[in-house]
């Protein structure tokens, strides 16, 4: 007898979480498909971040550079309040596109570690198609949705007990150290539970789709999470570059 | 090798080669935006006028500046640098050195500059080509204007168009 879909869909989403060989296998056999976490975790992340909305908009003058004069303060906070419901309506199509980039990579990555042709040879490693390594991909940021979730319940506590905006609440290593360059500011964020979460999904689904030892999943999953940390890293850069142009 | 490996080898190679040049640049944009921000000395360098028979000067000048760092093939540059003409024309020359550093080649601020009238402001490029190459990048496509003291001191920069009333204000607290 077939369970309800619903419940199957739950069952899939808790074994992304704790049990991603399972999820593995639930991938091969075709029973996991991507459109179902995609909206959940895009639907999640977009209610959220159009709830916070009107803290955002109260934080711009807090986010604005120093020195800036009040005509362009408010000319900062007419494009805010035009550009961040542009952005949360656009950010589907760039978590589809970073889904797909980040697959495509651990293809990649498959192609050049796993080293397929040596199946023949005993090892047993194989390198699974793209569509698969993207609906991983998918369920793994489940973990991501959850550090968003934490980040918002911390978000909207601080700002009801206390009346302070604080817009990207601190999780990580970040906690602890608080370093003054840009660069090693946003490495220290990415330093938290969640990303190793996140890793941790990734190496298990990629060591069973491909059949291949944890280290090989290791070696194809950790150069595409440091590409991604580096990514964070150069639009901290950005940010910092341009704060400075325009405030000195 | 396979041929599908080499593909695979070349891609992540450009995508993470791309990556790493991109952080390099901006690491390097950093330090630029750093080393000129307000509190810090601006480099001292000569510049030739061009629109005052090619006289060499030296920058800062030892008397309070307005300086503008621009490329001639800017649109915001050219209507900030009018609408800098009209703030120091409103402010004594006794006061108040107005200097526009050009970017470009000589030749083609020399070219853009026979277009334009400029009385107060003057427009200048710097004789050692080396001060340039570090503001020459995507970001530099906005006029950076320096409020500069006596002693060289940077006492107030920003980036980008601001409206004439702004500007004027900034300068004569300045010129106080």
């Amino acid at each position: 007898m077939s369970e309800p879909a619903a419940w199957s869909s739950l069952r899939l989403f808790a074994q992304a979480l704790w049990a991603p060989r399972d999820l593995a296998s639930a991938i091969e056999d075709e029973r996991a498909s991507w459109r179902l976490p995609a909206l959940a975790i895009i639907g999640a992340l977009m209610v959220m971040d159009f709830l916070a909305l009107p803290l955002f908009l109260r934080a711009v003058p807090q986010m604005a550079p120093v020195g800036l004069s009040p005509d362009m303060l408010m000319q900062l906070e007419r494009t805010a309040r035009i550009m961040r419901p542009i952005q949360i309506l656009l950010s589907p199509l760039a978590l589809l596109l970073k889904w797909a980039f980040t697959a495509a990579l651990l293809f990649g990555m498959g192609l050049l570690v796993l080293r397929p042709a040596a199946r023949a040879e005993g090892e047993g490693a194989r390198l699974a198609p793209v569509k698969r390594f993207f609906v991983l991909v998918v369920y793994a940021n489940l973990a991501l949705l959850l550090e968003e979730v934490l980040r918002n319940l911390l978000l909207w506590l601080r700002y009801l007990l206390t009346g302070a905006i604080v817009l990207r609440p601190a999780i990580g290593l970040d906690t602890f150290v608080r370093p003054s360059d840009p660069a090693l500011a946003a490495l220290a964020e990415q330093v938290n539970v969640f990303e190793a979460w996140y890793v941790v999904i990734l190496i298990g689904g990629v060591g069973a789709l491909c059949q291949c030892s944890r280290s090989a999943a290791m070696a194809v999953v950790l150069p595409v999470w440091g590409f991604g940390v580096l990514v964070r890293v150069g639009l901290a850069l950005v940010r910092e570059v341009l704060t400075r142009q325009l405030g000195g | 090798m396979s041929t599908r490996r080499l593909l695979a080898l070349l891609a992540i190679g450009t995508a993470f080669g791309l990556l790493m040049t991109l952080l390099v640049f901006l690491r390097h944009s950093l330090e630029r935006e750093r080393a000129l921000g307000r509190g810090h000395t601006f480099p001292s360098i000569t510049v030739r006028a061009l629109n005052r028979s090619f006289e060499l000067q030296r920058v800062p000048s030892g008397r309070k500046m307005l300086l503008v760092l621009f490329r001639p093939d800017c649109p915001q540059c050219e209507s900030e640098l009018a609408r800098l003409e009209r703030v120091c024309a409103e402010v004594s020359t006794e006061k108040l050195d107005c200097v526009a550093i050009s970017l470009g080649s000589e030749e083609q601020t020399y070219s853009w500059q026979r277009t334009q009238v400029f009385r107060r402001l003057t427009i200048a490029v710097s004789v050692d080509p080396v001060f340039a190459e570090p503001y020459r990048d995507w970001l530099m496509a906005v006029p950076l204007v320096f409020l500069i003291t006596e002693q060289g001191t940077i006492h107030d920069r920003r980036a980008g168009e601001r409206s004439q009333e702004d500007t004027l204000a900034r300068v004569r607290e300045f010129v106080q």
